[in-house]
């Protein structure tokens, strides 16, 4: 009897590996290619019009399938840098502008010439051409869309408040009296609860406050040979403005409060303005129909400078498609990308981030399709109208100056956690602004000597 | 029974000899610890040598350096701080909380075993589920915790259970909360084993109740705390996820609670330094083990556990 068991053992173990060799061979056929790309919308919208792009494109294209993956941010990162490792990257992914450099530098990414040629050089947004050219004169990454942040605001509170709503805040000063009467005890009960400004506290948000305020307040975060500048003046008085507005005029929770939170807040009234993205504008529609449908909700076509700079600054979103040279099918997914960015296909898939995201491709916004059959432009014009002015005038950028795109070490000081913990130790007022910057200089020269970049 | 049918007669005709077979079993065994254990431990503690950025495919050997480095990293000693005061008062409070509901749950009442189930809970919830339940409760704007107690009048303003100066001892209530059913369930299995005529003998001898306990139960749990006590500060020492996700991340309030797990990720994934990362997973294990070697020695029960 246990010879028998021994003996059908060999048999039982040979057709389990081959069941699993089976199915880890995957689904796919000898001859057709599997092409796998990953990107970061994962909405319904999105996804559904990804399909329909993929459907065409295959049948254009037999014996390619394309296989979509939309995953959140912060997975996306870890993924990538588990298939780099292994050597199994996706053949095209989004990636953010830091990151596409860095990659490009490695090798690590083949150039997209094609694809901007195919939408044609001239007709791309000029930021959307500075992000995306690399030094060598190619384009290793291209935007899928593009948005910018702005200053959403209730216009209602405004007026409650005794202010123009339609008049930006100029500069810190204006912005801080502005938020200063904003923040009020509505119910008479001794305790404020409305607040002027909702911020979120949490992931990389810190990181952009910290960058579009030194911007607009003359500053720069890096010297010419890459070496850190937080202990500059236009860093202090960014810093000394943040303690200000958190003290006077921010929710006291502000710190853990999530980017969709500020979004409530602001449709609950709790807050009357915030920084935000335009994919926020659903919240609105969610939780503030009757402030939406009296057109209450506003966005300023300006941001304010700070005391030593001249002109304002907001953050550009703008992650960008990149194709691995190492992939299986790059030149497939460089094919499918061309095919994406055509522009039935590119109307449909920007149409479905309609408030968030803009088409990187000028000639769009003259393309009447782009603005029919879309009922949110309708209510949101206008955001999507200040987004394009932002952008189109170069106050939008992901970086404050454009060499600051050549230091190759954004992402790992961005994602060090050193801007952010710098700004908290001074709203906690565990370090001055001056010790707080001078200690996160320290913090991040040290980073950048481990890293072994250090040139200075 | 016949040789022909006899089973050991089988083995001994058979061509494999029983040691050769024997050995082959164990190749699975052995190849699957090597590969997913000795492996990924022994590549980790290779990394913490080098050099090595998450996206390049090089490594440079830079021997101590990474070590060396966090040692003179403040971040990295109140990272330690912060874990320790987290591992500690967890732990403690798990233990004593654990003990207490064992105990009650080990009486005989109506609806025991409902409560019992109940009282599983919060373990059995996945930790996401957890975060976001308490995140919502403990929220400043508007979060259920604060709807109460200005209700009621205890507090005016809200209170910012998740902010600076609170979120550690937020992060610990949630955290005993979660993980307190370990040892309820670990504690009543033993409790449920214990003689009763010892506490009949000692109900003869006129022990109170607070003696029965002392006397009686708490030497018979000894075995079983040194054990839960041993895991529980392995699970503490090392818990990522809810400190990770009751701070909201890299940002806002999640630095005054970076426990050296978070840094970890913190260095890894953030700064992207992942030889410094596996040096840091290093050091921990380290710390674990200089733990635990002094707590076997000095604590372990007379008996055998």
């Amino acid at each position: 009897m246990f010879s028998t068991g021994k003996s059908a053992c060999i048999p039982v173990l040979i057709a389990g590996l081959v069941v699993v060799s089976t199915l880890f061979s995957g689904h796919s056929s000898a001859s057709e290619k599997v092409v796998r790309i990953w990107h970061t919308e994962p909405n319904h919208m999105t996804l559904a019009v990804m399909r329909e792009i993929i459907a065409d494109y295959e049948k254009l294209n037999p014996g390619i399938r394309i296989e979509q993956e939309a995953i959140g941010w912060s997975s996306l990162l870890q993924k990538l840098q588990a298939s780099l490792a292994a050597g199994a990257p996706p053949d095209a992914s989004h990636g953010y502008t830091g990151l596409v450099l860095m990659l490009s530098d490695l090798g690590l990414l083949r150039p997209l010439d094609d694809v901007v040629a195919s939408i044609g050089e001239d007709n791309i947004f000029e930021i959307v051409r500075r992000i995306s050219l690399d030094d060598d004169g190619h384009y290793y990454g291209l935007p899928h869309c593009i948005g910018a942040d702005a200053i959403v605001y209730r216009k209602d509170l405004y007026r409650q408040a005794g202010l123009d709503d339609a008049v930006a805040p100029r500069n810190w000063d204006e912005w801080l009296v502005q938020l200063q009467k904003l923040t009020v005890d509505t119910d008479g009960d001794g305790t404020v609860d409305q607040y002027g400004l909702g911020l979120a506290g949490e992931g990389g948000f810190i990181n952009e406050e910290v960058l579009m305020w030194t911007g607009s307040n003359g500053g720069r975060m890096w010297d010419p040979d890459g070496r850190p500048t937080f202990t500059e003046q236009p860093m202090i008085e960014m810093l000394q403005f943040y303690k200000k507005v958190s003290d006077c005029c921010l929710w006291p929770g502000w710190l853990n409060h999530s980017y969709p939170e500020t979004f409530t807040m602001l449709a609950q009234g709790k807050v009357a303005s915030i920084l935000g993205w335009g994919r926020g504008s659903v919240e609105f529609e969610k939780y503030a129909p009757d402030v939406v449908a009296n057109g209450d909700i506003g966005i300023f076509d300006s941001k304010p400078v700070g005391p030593s700079g001249t002109e304002f600054m907001t953050q550009l979103d703008g992650e960008q498609w990149m194709v691995f040279e190492h992939a299986e099918y790059p030149d497939e997914a460089i094919d499918f990308l061309k095919f994406f960015y055509q522009r039935d296909n590119y109307r449909k898939y920007a149409q479905s981030v309609p408030i968030h995201l803009l088409p990187i491709d000028q000639t769009m916004y003259e393309d009447a399709a782009y603005w029919e059959q879309t009922p949110a432009f309708d209510t949101w014009r206008f955001w999507v109208g200040t987004q394009r002015n932002f952008i189109a005038q170069g106050n939008a950028r992901p970086v404050i100056e454009w060499d600051d795109l050549k230091i190759p070490y954004l992402a790992e000081v961005g994602g060090s956690g050193i801007l952010i913990d710098m700004v908290s130790d001074v709203i906690t007022e565990r370090r001055t602004p001056e010790e707080a910057a001078e200690y996160a200089q320290q913090r991040a020269e040290q980073l950048i000597e481990e890293m072994g970049y250090r040139r200075w | 029974m016949s040789a022909a049918t006899n089973p050991l007669e089988t083995v001994r005709t058979r061509r494999i000899p029983d040691r050769t077979w024997g050995m082959l079993l164990i190749v699975p065994a052995v190849l699957m610890v090597a590969c997913l254990v000795l492996y990924p431990v022994g590549y980790a503690v290779w990394l913490s040598f080098h050099r090595k950025h998450a996206y390049l495919p090089v490594e440079t050997f830079i021997g101590l350096t990474n070590y060396k480095n966090l040692f003179v990293d403040p971040q990295f000693w109140q990272s330690f701080w912060l874990g320790t005061v987290y591992g500690f008062s967890t732990i403690g409070l798990q233990i004593v909380l654990g003990v207490a509901a064992a105990l009650l749950l080990a009486e005989s009442f109506k609806g025991r075993s409902l409560v019992r189930g109940i009282a599983l809970f919060p373990y059995v919830v996945p930790t996401i589920v957890v975060v976001l339940i308490w995140r919502w409760i403990l929220n400043d704007s508007y979060g259920l915790l604060n709807h109460i107690l200005q209700s009621i009048g205890i507090v005016s303003a809200p209170v910012t259970w998740l902010g600076p100066s609170m979120i550690l001892i937020s992060l610990i209530l949630v955290s005993t909360w979660t993980f307190f059913p370990f040892v309820l369930i670990t504690v009543l299995a033993r409790l449920q084993t214990i003689n009763p005529e010892l506490y009949d003998a000692a109900a003869v001898d006129g022990a109170s109740a607070w003696q029965r306990f002392y006397h009686v139960t708490l030497p018979q749990l000894r075995t079983i705390l040194f054990v839960v006590i041993l895991l529980r500060f392995i699970f503490m020492f090392t818990k990522f996820d809810i400190v990770w996700l009751l701070g909201g991340g890299s940002g806002g309030t999640g630095r005054f609670i970076r426990t050296l797990p978070v840094y970890t990720y913190l260095k890894t994934f953030g700064q992207l330094q992942v030889g410094a990362g596996a040096a840091l997973a290093v050091i921990m294990v380290l710390i674990l083990v200089s733990v635990a070697v002094p707590y076997f020695k000095f604590f372990r029960p007379a008996q055998d556990i």
